[in-house]
């Protein structure tokens, strides 16, 4: 008998069951074995107990089929396969079956489960026509009526999340559509609407107004009372900082308003400034916030002009009305200013006297001590007076004046105004105008021509709308709230209902190709290609791709495919320890999501070999995360290519901090989870999901200390657990010198390791095909092996993100012509797209 | 010891096409379903969801009955002894290793496609005369379908998971804030908008949907039946625009003001965010504005911990426990957290008269989580509250036999609501006699 609690299947559960499989991996068995081999062995170890004389637990297994498309009959062999794998059945007085032969059937039941679920997804290989996520349906608004959404105005912040599918959020089947979706979209689309037309002017014009900021000394001001105290001094011109910030209470409202900011909207700030660094080696900072602003600073510079000479400092952003917060000013401040008021030797000696004098009952000392404290200063608590300091030594920071320009409008009426109603005056206001209106806009929201009866159903709408009183522009933002809610526009509809596939029409192609690289509508480009019957055309389509791929939209890419495949998203999971941990900056885990999609972008954008992903020589990193890794000479929060020494270990994905944080538990590293990474990420190999009720590594029993790798080896000695984790372990404990925090260690730390008791990393292992490594140099270089491994798995992402559904074993041979296309054209992206874009299964329906 | 996890009846029940072709056996018929004690008493259901277990080593108490010695976790609701029922061995069959959201309230395991919830079940038979048939509850916005981290615990006729709504205000405005003279009538004309809009959606997707093949007419029909019900929607709304709001009385409860949500910017106490939901809950109940609430206190994988309680890691980090006491410590301090807002939202039911008893005796509350301890399928910790008026016989501490479906006690639930659930709802095998007046 052992113990259950120690099956290592470490957190696999937290992997998820595994979806899809890999096509490199085929069954583990012929097709034929559910004869040859899975019923012997159920009539020899199952049967006399769940057969037809016997049905103990109601269950028969002599009549079970391999028809795993029945739910019924699946369900049945995933309790099989879950009491084979907890080595409940055969019960302990039987006979124990043969490893290698409980190897085989677990593992064929396994496979025949994720065949089948993959093929109930994969809607029979067909594309399934789906509605667009929020990101497209998002993108698809901006580019059809070019309007920028400032934040909070995004109409897919009505959207809640979409449903994902292997980590994807472009599957048809989990792209459902529910009634209050349906009114979220229909409310997105109304506000949409409502933006895009507008009437008359602007309801606010832009305003600039600027604050002098010793006005703030005026009486009036209602806080002159500052001057003089904090080290805030108001002199003619400005108004000097030590420390802490001043404010402009009402000086800087909108005319006719209580608001500094009447409307969302964009705006700039500009103040006028000049600073004096004293004996401080660095620049004075200076920052500006908003009271009750809750967007942080709204920025943040250094100051290097001198007093003679104060230079204008800007920033434009958006920013919202915050109507129900009242007294709203802007703040201006100095960063890291001088402390003036806590810990003054002087004062908390005196505090201190004060006290011991009352403690002692001579209360004349501590009256004369007091009367001493006021009249050097020590005012109001532990407030020095400011006159008996000398500020010459100090940082200041001198503000001339504030400034705020806004609503800033790049155009009126907007853009999204005179794509729907043309250019200056509307001719007619009536329904010969909306046929107008519509008939230009329908093709571009269905993105395919339209028909009559589609554009006269929308003038009816609009017609009715008028008849009943509504103003033209209403009733056209009906038609438009109408188009955006239609099924035309919201599905990726390519029709067809005959039995044999089809070949896409330009128009769908575009389609195609704009949300797989793009995430949104075809331009007007692809429109024009599609409309002269040229896309279609292999010469054109290869251009164009390339077009697509230059243009600043395919960050679509990085954003969707990049992230939802390297789990960027997943870095954020856990946060090490803060006792273990003490040096680790929480804030340091957004920029590893960063660097991994940076990587990506720079593999993407520079046409690099996606080899680079298993080993490269060089990092994409930014300030923060170069120091973390000991690299010199990147400033700056922006990533960018840094070359990387020989001896580092940080080239190719697995190098990198976030892919070990997101594979450890906040204590412990969890190389059984990372080699399920490396294995569903590189290859899209997942293995086989694990029996349920399976708990961790154990933790060290009281006196005993063995390392993560010594606890997961001792318990590969069970057979059952062994089988699957061979070919998982290897994975994972090669990339132990990665500690929780993705630093890179060459002794045990954390957990129970410290002072003396720390023994060395073990990386070494050896591959389920039989590669040995001693160490992480060596197990990249074993990676870099399995080039054609590698990309097929890359291959079968970029086909799920492109088409919406798995690639399944009849897709193996679209899968092999890319993969080969691409390995022999420099393993690039751009290859594997093209390829792709160019096969028949992107191209038919 | 060895966790036997026989091939039982339970588990050929799972999946709707088992359901089918099994027999079904009269014996298993609850003898009690459709004999509620007290007709004209209103019933409401709430479905609580705790995700990622808790430390149930301090959760259970060490003995049984009504006198129970009470746990460290649930010290917090000692005041409402009698109240509430805590039951031990519960299990759910799909549930454990952060899969349990999906099956909860469905029986359909994460991999396959769901079907409807019983909370929805229970909409359609007792909520059709509010205001809100049912109100989607959560710490977090959306579905969250398809990942770990469910949202919602609600799905339609057609395995389509209802979004939840996360933000009090929100949820707030949409119960009780009364519209203004100028709303009513741009509602008024939105309404009317709405329907003109939806009468032509249905037209032109009828125009796509010839054209289609089948799998993707299946897609479409999704488009259909969201029409159809938004249109029954827009009906409904019409109906209730015509009546008012209700106004309840705000005293001693939170300001429902300004959004307040973890994904919001702006201050964020859960503390006081509890309290608003919780006392969101009790308004509606109290003003009938729905008899059915649904509420994903913690969802799985993320979350559940908060800056203001000082631990050392995140929920989700801790439920990792691996026996270090220190993070069984923990654990059971975040646990007591939740119990001590639970206990909250109890006085606050119970405080409200209804009738001859109180808004606590008319709602039947159950609460559970997708996994025990340490991502286990079986120890779940599941309270009932309430319902004492629905003829729920409260017996402190109760045991169930080892592995009972946690469905038996949504059936018992469902029973003492009146609803009958045909065919018998998920994997239970019956209701929970104990808990029921005889």
């Amino acid at each position: 008998m052992f113990r259950h609690s120690l099956l290592l299947f470490v957190c696999l559960a937290l992997v998820g069951p595994s979806a899809s499989s890999s096509l490199a991996q085929d069954a583990v068995a012929p097709p034929d074995s559910f004869e040859a081999v899975i019923q012997p062995f159920l009539r020899q170890h199952c049967v006399g107990c769940h057969g037809a004389k016997k049905q103990q637990a109601d269950l028969r297994l002599d009549a079970l089929t391999a028809d795993f498309d029945a739910t019924d009959q699946a369900a049945i062999w995933i309790e099989v396969m879950d009491n084979l794998n907890l080595g409940e059945m055969p019960p302990a007085e039987r006979p124990r079956p043969d490893a290698a032969a409980h190897r085989q059937v677990v593992q064929w039941i396994a496979e025949q489960l994720r065949a089948a679920r993959k093929r109930a997804v994969a809607s029979g290989g067909r594309v399934l026509m789906r509605r667009l996520n929020r990101t497209e349906f998002s993108n698809t608004l901006r580019d059809l009526l070019e309007m920028e959404f400032l934040p909070g105005e995004d109409p897919a912040e009505l959207l809640p999340p979409d449903a994902t599918f292997d980590g994807f959020d472009k599957v048809g089947s989990a792209l459902m559509l529910d009634p209050s979706l349906l009114e979220n979209y229909y409310e997105a689309a109304r506000r949409v609407a409502e933006r895009a037309i507008v009437t008359g002017p602007p309801p606010f014009k832009t305003h600039r107004i600027r604050f002098q900021m010793e006005d703030m000394a005026k009486p009036g001001s209602g806080f002159s009372y500052v001057c003089g105290h904090d080290g805030t001094e108001c002199g003619e011109q400005d108004v000097r900082l030590l420390l802490g910030n001043t404010r402009t209470a009402r000086g800087l409202l909108y005319p006719g308003t209580d608001q500094i900011i009447p409307v969302n909207g964009m705006y700039t700030i500009r103040v006028r400034a000049s600073a004096d660094p004293g004996d401080r080696d660095a620049p004075v900072r200076m920052f500006v916030e908003r009271e009750n602003g809750r967007e942080g600073r709204l920025m943040e510079v250094e100051v290097t002009a001198s007093r003679d000479d104060p230079q204008v400092y800007s920033v434009t952003l958006p920013l919202d009305a915050l109507h129900e917060a009242r007294g709203v000013y802007m703040k201006v401040g100095i960063v890291e200013g001088t402390k003036l008021h806590v810990g003054m030797k002087q004062y908390n000696d005196l505090e201190q006297a004060v006290k011991e004098a009352s403690t002692a009952g001579d209360h004349a000392a501590a009256l004369r001590l007091q009367a001493r404290m006021r009249s050097e200063g020590w005012v109001g608590r532990n407030r020095p007076a400011e006159v008996l300091l000398d500020p010459s030594s100090l940082p200041k920071l001198f503000i001339d004046w504030i400034e705020i320009e806004g609503p800033l409008y790049p155009q009126w009426p907007p853009r999204s105004h005179e794509i729907l109603f043309g250019k200056g005056e509307v001719p007619r206001k009536d329904a010969a105008y909306a046929r107008e209106i519509f008939s230009r806009f329908l093709p571009r929201a269905y993105r395919r021509p339209a028909t009559k009866a589609e554009v006269e159903r929308i003038v009816g709408l609009v017609q009715r709308e008028l008849e009943r009183g509504a103003s033209f522009e209403d009733a056209i933002r009906l038609g438009v709230t109408y188009t955006l809610t239609s099924s035309s526009f919201l599905y990726l509809a390519e029709p067809n209902s005959a039995p044999q596939p089809r070949t896409l029409n330009d128009y769908e192609l575009a389609s195609r190709l704009s949300y797989f690289l793009w995430s949104s509508m075809p331009d007007e480009r692809l429109f024009e290609l599609a409309a002269s019957g040229r896309l279609s055309d292999a010469a054109v389509l290869t251009r164009e791709v390339g077009r697509m791929l230059d243009d600043p939209k395919s960050q679509a890419m990085v954003e969707g495919f990049a992230a939802q495949w390297l789990r960027t998203e997943e870095f954020l999971e856990f946060t090490p320890d803060r006792k273990i941990y003490r040096d680790f900056d929480p804030a340091l885990r957004e920029h590893m999501a960063g660097e991994t999609l940076a990587f990506f972008e720079e593999i993407l954008r520079r046409d690099l070999s996606v080899m680079n992903f298993l080993d490269s020589d060089f990092v994409t990193v930014n300030e923060p995360l170069a120091k973390y890794y000991g690299l010199d000479g990147v400033e700056g929060e922006a990533f960018r290519r840094v070359e990387l020494p020989d001896d580092s270990p940080r080239g190719g994905l697995l190098g990198q901090a976030g892919i070990h944080l997101r594979g450890s538990d906040g204590v412990r590293t969890k190389p059984v989870n990372r080699g399920v990474y490396v294995r569903e990420v590189l290859f899209n190999d997942p293995p086989d999901p694990p029996p349920p009720n399976v708990g961790e590594v154990e933790p060290n029993i009281e006196g005993e200390r063995l390392t993560v790798r010594q606890r997961l080896l001792q318990h590969q000695q069970i057979e059952a657990c062994a089988s699957c984790h061979r070919g998982i372990d290897a994975y994972g404990l090669a990339l132990e010198n990665f500690d929780v925090t993705g630093t890179w260690r060459t002794h045990q730390n954390g957990e129970d390791f410290r002072g003396a008791n720390t023994p060395p990393i073990d990386a070494s292992g050896k591959l389920p095909n039989g590669q040995t490594f001693e160490n992480f140099e060596q197990f990249k270089a074993q990676l870099l092996k399995q080039q054609d491994r590698f990309r097929r798995g890359l291959v079968e992402k970029l086909f799920v993100y492109a088409l919406g559904r798995p690639a399944t074993t009849q897709d193996r041979g679209t899968v092999e012509q890319v993969v080969a296309e691409m390995a022999d054209h420099g393993d690039t992206l751009r290859a594997a797209i093209l390829a792709l874009t160019s096969n028949e299964a992107f191209q038919t329906k | 010891m060895i966790k036997k996890s026989k091939l039982s009846r339970r588990a050929l029940l799972r999946g709707g096409g088992a359901l089918l072709a099994l027999p079904y056996l009269e014996a298993m018929m609850p003898s009690s379903a459709l004999a509620l004690p007290t007709p004209q008493v209103t019933p409401r259901l709430g479905i609580f969801y705790f995700g990622m277990g808790m430390n149930v080593r301090q959760f259970f108490p060490s003995d049984f009955g009504p006198s129970f010695t009470t746990s460290r976790i649930l010290r917090p609701l000692e005041e409402h002894r009698g109240d509430f029922s805590v039951l031990s061995g519960t299990y759910m069959e799909h549930g454990g290793g952060h899969k349990g959201t999906y099956c909860f309230t469905t029986g359909v395991p994460r991999e396959e496609k769901q079907g409807v919830s019983f909370d929805q079940v229970a909409a359609e038979a007792i909520g059709q005369g509010t205001r809100f048939p049912s109100l989607q509850m959560s710490i977090k916005r959306g579905t969250g379908f398809g990942g770990t981290d469910l949202a919602t615990l609600a799905w339609n006729r057609q395995g389509v998971p209802l979004p939840a709504q996360n933000d009090p205000s929100v949820l707030f405005d949409r119960l009780f804030r009364a519209p203004t003279a100028e709303q009513k009538a741009r509602q008024a004309t939105q309404l009317q908008q709405r329907q003109s809009v939806l009468d032509l959606v249905r037209e032109d997707a009828g125009v796509l949907q010839k054209k289609l093949g089948q799998a993707d007419r299946r897609q479409l029909d999704q488009y259909f039946n969201s029409v159809r019900e938004l249109e029954k929607q827009l009906q409904r709304q019409v109906q209730w625009s015509e009546k008012a709001k209700p106004n309840p009385d705000l005293d001693g409860i939170g300001d429902y003001s300004t959004p307040m949500a973890p994904d919001k910017d702006g201050e964020f106490s859960y503390e006081t965010y509890s309290k608003l939901m919780y006392d969101l809950i009790a308004l509606a109940f109290q003003t009938d504005s729905t008899r059915v609430i649904t509420y994903v206190v913690r969802t799985e994988l993320r979350g559940g911990s908060y800056p203001e309680w000082g631990l050392s890691k995140d929920y989700h980090s801790l439920t990792h426990h691996g026996n270090d006491p220190q993070n069984l410590e923990e654990l059971a301090k975040a646990d007591t957290i939740y119990m001590r807002h639970w206990a909250h939202f109890l006085r606050r039911l119970r405080s409200i008269r209804e009738g001859d008893g109180t808004l606590l005796d008319r709602a039947l509350l159950g609460f559970s989580s997708g996994m025990g301890i340490g991502h286990s399928r079986d120890l779940l910790p599941t309270v009932l509250s309430g319902g004492k008026d629905l003829g729920i016989r409260h017996q402190g501490h109760l045991a169930l036999p080892k592995n009972t479906p946690l469905a038996n006690l949504w059936r018992t639930m469902m029973d003492r609501l009146g609803v009958e659930s045909s065919p018998p709802l998920h994997d239970s095998t019956g209701i929970i006699k104990e808990l029921v007046d005889a």
